[in-house]
């Protein structure tokens, strides 16, 4: 499985992060699910934002051109 | 000398309330046979007995289940209501609780706060061992299940799992989205309030 393929989670730093990073996300016509961060991550924010992992390319260069950083995880079903 | 406690006919609680009733009024070294004619009661009173330590065996014919206790011939206080122990069966993972959605944020405060937190506790529910039997929304909570949005989503995904959804048809109404309704059974202020006064277990986010 190719690391562009499946869903990935992306954890913020605070949930002001994930709003953000949400409006950004919706703009660019993103599909994506608000999700709680699964007990096994550690995050300082209890919620996260699914998406699939094809869409990172675009997402990356949006969040970091707008100083939201997060980590990426993927999610293995 | 055994106590026969006959609960053939009766639907949850009643017979995990005469079974109470019976280890309270047992003498040590009597026995008592709780028989049940559903399988549904007869889980809830094992549940019930199990989890209060109560040793007993069933014995199942045609469809009749006899419950055998020999009393412990001590005080019998159960750690929780025997009525709690009711819950109904549903295919799936379905329990016995009713989610009330007032609004389409969840919580107080904040509105985006608010409402990331409900698409969150939506996305949530699928995870859980045991599933709201239906989710019931009113005032603005109907309009996440407007066409077009991400909660719309995840009702439809709760929808699939065997939860129901059901939405205020006043609700709807008043914000003109009936029309635009993507999932959901459209309702009335009867059903709801024979619903949430049920005595069925209302969550409220």
């Amino acid at each position: 499985m190719n690391e562009n393929s499946g869903k990935c989670l992306l954890l913020f730093q605070s949930i002001h992060r994930v709003m953000q990073a949400e409006r950004i996300i919706s703009s660019l016509g993103i599909s994506y699910q608000i999700v709680p961060v699964p007990k096994e991550f550690s995050s300082e924010c209890g919620m996260c934002i699914e998406v699939l992992c094809s869409s990172n390319n675009i997402l990356v260069a949006e969040l970091q051109r707008n100083n939201i950083f997060f980590n990426k995880v993927k999610v293995h079903i | 000398m055994t106590k026969i406690v006959d609960c053939r006919g009766q639907l949850c609680p009643q017979p995990l309330i005469n079974t109470k009733k019976a280890l309270k009024e047992t003498l040590k070294g009597e026995a008592i046979q709780i028989i049940i004619d559903n399988a549904t009661s007869c889980q809830n009173v094992s549940r019930f007995l199990t989890d209060n330590a109560v040793p007993f065996g069933i014995d199942e014919q045609n469809g009749v289940f006899t419950i055998t206790i020999n009393s412990q011939g001590i005080e019998f206080n159960p750690k929780k209501e025997a009525e709690e122990y009711c819950e109904v069966s549903f295919p799936g993972k379905s329990s016995s609780y009713i989610i009330a959605l007032t609004s389409c944020f969840m919580g107080d405060g904040n509105e985006d706060l608010g409402r990331i937190l409900m698409k969150g506790f939506l996305n949530s529910l699928p995870n859980l061992e045991k599933l709201p039997q239906e989710i019931i929304c009113y005032n603005s909570a109907v309009t996440l299940a407007q066409k077009g949005t991400d909660t719309a989503q995840s009702l439809v995904k709760l929808n699939n799992l065997g939860v129901n959804i059901t939405l205020c048809g006043t609700c709807v109404d008043f914000f003109g989205i009936k029309e635009e309704i993507e999932v959901g059974t459209i309702s009335n202020m009867l059903y709801i309030a024979e619903r949430l006064s049920s005595g069925i277990h209302v969550v409220k986010p």
